[in-house]
């Protein structure tokens, strides 16, 4: 299979070779963006992506071979715009996870149990710094390595490195109160609750 | 569970979307390709719009008004397609002696994405030296016209110009034959262009485009074309450097009627060009003002340029 470069190379002497990019990752990233936003709004996320791609193809960085990382990159800038969507999609989470319809393949204390930690960890994805959030979910939900992000956040590895660390930190340690304060001003909206 | 295994797992119902559901994005994302100025907030007015009219005195036989009208016109076009083929065995190929080089020059005009989402034509010459011998260093003599990198000269093994050869099949690995040829493609699609017919045209156009695809090869692509439903004809049409010939084309509806035609000289078989036009006015092209044009020619040199 070409290399992701040489598509975008041709598509600068045949603009339809693009399509070959829609082809390979428009249902992957449709599918993050889903899971993040919601499925109506990953239907405008995908089709924006590609196109303002298209439009930026002559900006694309040949030597590297992969197009995913800007892809993907493209789709988390447009997600932002779209936080209230996106605290909306983490809320409904939490409200399943405190109403769940149990199923019989584990005792009831399990599945209570599992609930519990879905909610917390839906609570705290939520609350947590957007910044911290696209690392941490390019590498959960997209399977990036930490150099992907970087290139698809155009941010140094080492700041890579960092935001993940605390990320972790505040899915392993934020009490769940409904008290806790948050003095950042980049949080996915409360609005939606 | 740790919690990123347990991260993981959230929203992992989450299915990938169909392609059906994908098809309105694809659909726009397939009109960018042709349009110059993609509406955008706070974008300014395209700076030059280029178009080329038809050639004038071009007899457009493809503008069909019932199916009747139409599979006349495609049995016409299957029709110059056999004489095509038979053309390209009766002439054979040009092929280069030792040390000779088989020469392809496009002469393009495309449209070039000047940035901010405006479009305008742009020429470009595209001189590509096959070696007798395939296996040694090829050269690409290249004008960007106004593209960046503006003009280049690049010799690579292989053809591999930039990071995949600049002949994408192994010939010798093809079937010949016109069924087996339309077999290999059709069962080969991936859901990709606004339809199934479409995309078969695109790909099977691809490999006649280079210029560099053998007679008997050329034959059997030209009998696979006539397979594909509502590919028609046109006559005299010329191509961007005013030579004439028969155009073999697929217009698209679900493309709002835009047309792809490849123009072969009837009476050697050979490609001389490329053609795209819009059949309907729609994205501020009028009916059959042309969006592309090249011309192709092949012939035998005994030398190519060094870098």
């Amino acid at each position: 299979m070409n290399k992701d470069s040489g598509v975008i190379e041709r598509s600068l002497r045949d603009p339809a070779a693009f399509g070959e990019l829609f082809h390979r990752y428009a249902a992957p990233l449709h599918r993050y963006a889903a899971r993040r936003a919601g499925e109506s709004l990953a239907d405008d996320v995908t089709s924006e992506t590609f196109l303002i791609a298209f439009e930026r193809r002559t900006a694309f960085d040949l030597g590297r071979d992969d197009a995913r990382p800007w892809l993907f990159g493209i789709a988390t800038n447009l997600i932002h715009r779209h936080r209230i969507a996106e605290a909306r999609t983490l809320k409904s989470l939490e409200r399943a996870a405190a109403e769940p319809e149990y199923d019989n393949s584990r005792s009831v204390d399990e599945f209570v149990d599992a609930q519990r930690e879905v909610k917390k960890m839906a609570r705290r994805l939520r609350r947590m710094p957007s910044a911290d959030r696209d690392c941490l979910l390019l590498f959960a939900w997209g399977d990036f390595t930490y150099e992907q992000i970087a290139q698809s956040l155009d941010i140094p590895i080492g700041t890579v490195r960092s935001r993940m660390n605390r990320a972790r930190r505040i899915l392993r340690t934020e009490p769940l109160s409904e008290e806790v304060h948050h003095g950042q001003t980049h949080f996915a909206s409360d609005s939606a609750q | 569970m740790d919690k990123l295994t347990l991260l993981r797992t959230l929203r992992n119902d989450v299915a990938e979307p169909s392609s059906e559901q994908l098809a309105p994005s694809l659909n726009k994302l397939e009109r960018a390709f042709h349009t110059p100025d993609r509406p955008k907030k706070h974008t300014r007015a395209p700076r030059v719009r280029v178009l080329f009219a038809v050639a004038a005195g071009a007899v457009v036989l493809t503008m069909v008004a019932g199916n009747l009208h139409m599979s006349a016109q495609s049995a016409q076009a299957a029709s110059i397609l056999r004489d095509a083929a038979g053309a390209s065995i009766q002439y054979s190929d040009v092929i280069p002696g030792p040390d000779e080089y088989l020469f392809v020059r496009t002469h393009a005009s495309w449209p070039m994405d000047v940035g901010d989402g405006e479009m305008r034509l742009n020429e470009q010459t595209i001189d590509v030296y096959m070696p007798s011998d395939p296996t040694k260093d090829w050269v690409l003599d290249r004008d960007w016209g106004e593209g960046s990198p503006g003009v280049e000269l690049i010799a690579a093994q292989n053809g591999v110009f930039y990071s995949d050869p600049w002949v994408e099949y192994d010939y010798a690995s093809l079937p010949t034959d016109a069924r087996e040829l339309f077999e290999y493609f059709d069962s080969r699609y991936s859901g990709g262009s606004a339809s199934r017919d479409e995309n078969n045209f695109t790909r099977m156009v691809t490999l006649l485009r280079d210029g560099l695809a053998p007679a008997e090869l050329r034959a059997g692509l030209y009998g696979a074309l006539t397979l594909i439903p509502g590919v028609t004809s046109t006559a005299n049409v010329e191509n961007l450097d005013g030579v004439t010939g028969i155009a073999i084309g697929h217009t698209e509806p679900l493309r709002f009627g835009l047309r792809d035609e490849i123009i072969i000289d009837p009476a050697t078989g050979l490609v001389i060009g490329e053609r795209q036009i819009s059949t309907r006015a729609l994205f501020g092209f009028g009916i059959n003002e042309v969006i592309s044009l090249t011309a192709v020619e092949t012939t035998v040199v005994d030398a190519a340029p060094q870098p």
